[in-house]
C-alpha cells in the first residue's frame, strides 16, 4: 500500500497543472453543489411553511349537502384536513377583525356563505385541488391565495431545478477532468506499466495508484469545499434573516452537518469513478 | 514445454501474415535459438507466447495449456511463470540495479522479506551482485541487459524469453550475455533466444529454428545458422 501511495504522490506532484486544475474544478462544483443542496433545504422549510399557511377555502350554495361535500373533498389524495365552517362561525370570525360586520348583518342578513376549509399535503397541489373542488356541485366559489402561492412555488421550483442542473452539468466535467488527469498520468507511466505487465502484474496492481489518486483528489476538493461552505454559508444566512425575519432560514449545525459530510464523499466517489473509467479503458486498449 | 500447433497469425490492419503454419515443440530445459532476418516473425512468435497476441488459426500451448484458456487476471499469472528480455532492456531508470530486479517482486506480490535473498541469487547469477547500487546510466549496455535477465529470472520462471538480447551490444558484451543466458539453462530453466547474431548462434551452439517470412523452414537440433 505503501509503494502505491507514494506512486500516487508522485504521479500528482509530476502531473501537476492537471491535478492542479482538477482539484479546482472539484472543489468549485462540489462548493456550487454544496450551496444548492442549502438552497433546496431552505426551499423546503418555507415551502413547508407556506404548506402549513395555506387553506383553500370552498363556498358553498344555500341548501348544498354538505355532508356529501365533505366526504367528496375528503377522499381526495392531495387534502389532508377538511372543516366545514357554517355561515353563522364565519359570520362571528369577520366580526372579530371586523366589527362592523355584525351589525351589517342584523340590518341585511348575513352574507357569509356555509364554507369548507382544506389544507393539502404539498402546496403545490393547491391549485389542482381547488379546481377540482370548484366543479363539485354546490361549489359557487373557491379561494387558495393562487397570486402567491403560485408564484412562490415557481419561483422556488425554478431557481432549484437550476441548480441541480448547474450542478449536474459541473459534475460531469469534473469526471471528464479526472479522466484527463488521470490519462495523463497513465501516458507518464507507460513505460513502467509496460514492464509491469509483462512482469505478470494484475490490472488492480496497475490501477492502484490512480485509483489513490483519483481518491486523494476527491477527498481533498471535498475537504476545501466543506471548509469553504459552511462559515461562508453561515454568514450569508445571518445576513438574509436579518433582512427578512420572515423566512426560516436553516442554521442548525445538525442539518448542515450531513450536507458537509456528504460533499466529502460525493467527492471521493467522483474522483474513484474518474480514475476507474480512465484506467479501464486505458487497459483495455493495451490488452 | 511450449507447442505450436498449426499456428497462423495475420495481423488485421495491415493484413500481413506474420506467422504462417508453424507447427513445433520446444521441451523443457531445452536452449533454442530462433533466427530469421527482419519481419520474418521472429517477435510475433515471442508475443504469441507470452499472448500480446492471439493466433489468427491453430493454437499455443504453454506446459500443456492453450493460451486461449487464460484470460483476464490469468494472463498475468501466465507471465509471472515467462521471463522477458528485450534488445530495450526496458529498465526504470529511476531505480537502482537491485530495485530494478525487486520491481519483479514487488509487482507480483512476492513477500519483501524473500527481496533481498531472491535479487542477490539472481545479480549473483548474471555476474553483477559488486553493482546493485549503480543506476541504469551507471551501467554499460551489455550489464543494463545482465540486469534485465536479473529482472527475468528472479521470479524463478520455467521458460525465459529472450528477443534480440544482444541487439545493442558489442561482441564481447553480447558472449557475455549470451553465457549468462547458458547458465540460466544450466539451472534448468528453458531458453527461447530470438537472434539475427550469426556468430552467437554459431560459437554457442544449440537447436536452432529458422523462419523465413512467417514459415518455420529450418528445425536443427544441432544448431548453425543457415538462412
Amino acid at each position: 500500500m505503501n509503494f502505491h501511495f507514494r506512486e500516487a504522490m508522485l504521479q500528482m506532484r509530476g502531473n501537476f497543472t492537471a491535478t492542479f486544475s482538477t482539484l479546482i474544478t472539484m472543489t468549485l462544483t462540489l462548493l456550487m453543489l454544496g450551496f444548492v443542496v442549502l438552497l433546496t433545504l431552505n426551499v423546503d422549510r418555507t415551502l413547508s411553511q407556506l404548506e402549513s399557511q395555506v387553506e383553500i377555502a370552498a363556498f358553498l350554495s344555500d341548501g348544498a349537502d354538505t355532508g356529501a361535500l365533505t366526504q367528496a373533498v375528503r377522499d381526495q389524495p392531495q387534502v389532508t384536513e377538511v372543516r366545514l365552517v357554517d355561515k353563522t362561525q364565519v359570520l362571528s370570525e369577520m366580526s372579530r377583525d371586523y366589527p362592523y360586520a355584525e351589525e351589517a348583518a342584523t340590518l341585511a342578513g348575513n352574507p357569509f356563505p356555509d364554507t369548507l376549509r382544506l389544507r393539502v399535503a404539498r402546496v403545490e397541489d393547491s391549485r389542482a385541488v381547488a379546481e377540482l373542488v370548484r366543479k363539485l356541485p354546490g361549489v359557487t366559489d373557491v379561494e387558495y391565495g393562487a397570486g402567491y402561492v403560485d408564484q412562490t412555488v415557481k419561483t422556488l421550483s425554478t431557481v432549484r431545478g437550476a441548480g441541480y442542473a448547474l450542478v449536474g452539468l459541473l459534475l460531469v466535467g469534473t469526471l471528464f477532468n479526472i479522466l484527463s488527469a488521470v490519462r495523463v498520468a497513465i501516458y507518464a507511466r507507460r513505460n513502467e506499466i509496460s514492464v509491469m505487465r509483462l512482469l505478470g502484474a494484475t490490472r488492480a496492481f496497475i490501477r492502484a495508484p490512480h485509483l489513490i489518486e483519483g481518491v486523494l483528489l476527491g477527498l481533498l476538493a471535498g475537504l476545501i469545499a466543506s471548509g469553504l461552505l459552511a462559515p461562508s454559508y453561515l454568514e450569508l444566512s445571518l445576513r438574509v434573516q436579518q433582512l427578512v425575519p420572515v423566512l426560516p432560514i436553516i442554521t442548525d449545525l445538525s442539518t448542515i452537518s450531513p450536507v458537509l459530510v456528504g460533499l466529502l464523499l460525493l467527492g471521493v466517489l467522483v474522483g474513484l469513478a474518474g480514475s476507474l473509467f480512465a484506467t479501464r479503458r486505458y487497459l483495455r486498449e493495451l490488452e | 514445454m511450449i507447442e505450436f500447433r498449426s499456428v497462423s497469425l495475420e495481423y488485421a490492419v495491415t493484413r500481413t501474415l506474420a506467422l504462417d503454419d508453424v507447427h513445433l515443440f520446444v521441451g523443457k530445459g531445452e536452449f533454442v535459438y530462433l533466427v530469421g532476418q527482419s519481419g520474418a516473425g521472429k517477435s510475433s512468435f515471442m508475443n504469441l507466447i507470452i499472448k500480446r497476441h492471439l493466433p489468427t488459426r491453430g493454437e499455443v500451448l504453454i506446459a500443456g495449456e492453450a493460451l486461449s484458456r487464460y484470460r483476464g487476471a490469468r494472463t498475468a499469472t501466465l507471465r509471472r511463470r515467462i521471463g522477458m528480455v528485450f534488445q530495450d532492456n526496458l529498465l526504470l531508470p529511476h531505480l537502482n540495479a537491485q530495485d530494478n530486479v525487486a520491481f519483479a517482486l514487488r509487482v507480483t506480490g512476492v513477500p519483501r522479506r524473500e527481496w533481498s535473498t531472491r535479487v542477490g541469487g539472481a545479480l549473483r547469477t548474471v555476474g553483477l551482485e559488486h553493482k546493485k547500487l549503480a543506476l541504469p546510466l551507471q551501467l554499460s549496455q551489455g550489464e543494463q541487459q545482465r540486469v534485465a535477465i536479473a529482472r527475468a529470472i528472479v521470479g524463478d520462471p520455467p521458460l525465459l524469453l529472450a528477443d534480440e538480447p544482444t541487439g545493442n551490444l558489442d561482441p564481447d558484451n553480447s558472449r557475455e550475455v549470451l553465457k549468462v543466458l547458458q547458465n540460466v539453462n544450466l539451472r534448468g530453466t528453458t531458453v527461447l533466444v530470438a537472434t539475427h547474431a550469426r556468430d552467437l548462434v554459431e560459437t554457442f551452439r544449440h537447436r536452432t529454428l529458422t523462419l523465413r517470412r512467417g514459415k518455420l523452414v529450418r528445425d536443427d537440433p544441432y544448431g548453425g545458422y543457415a538462412l
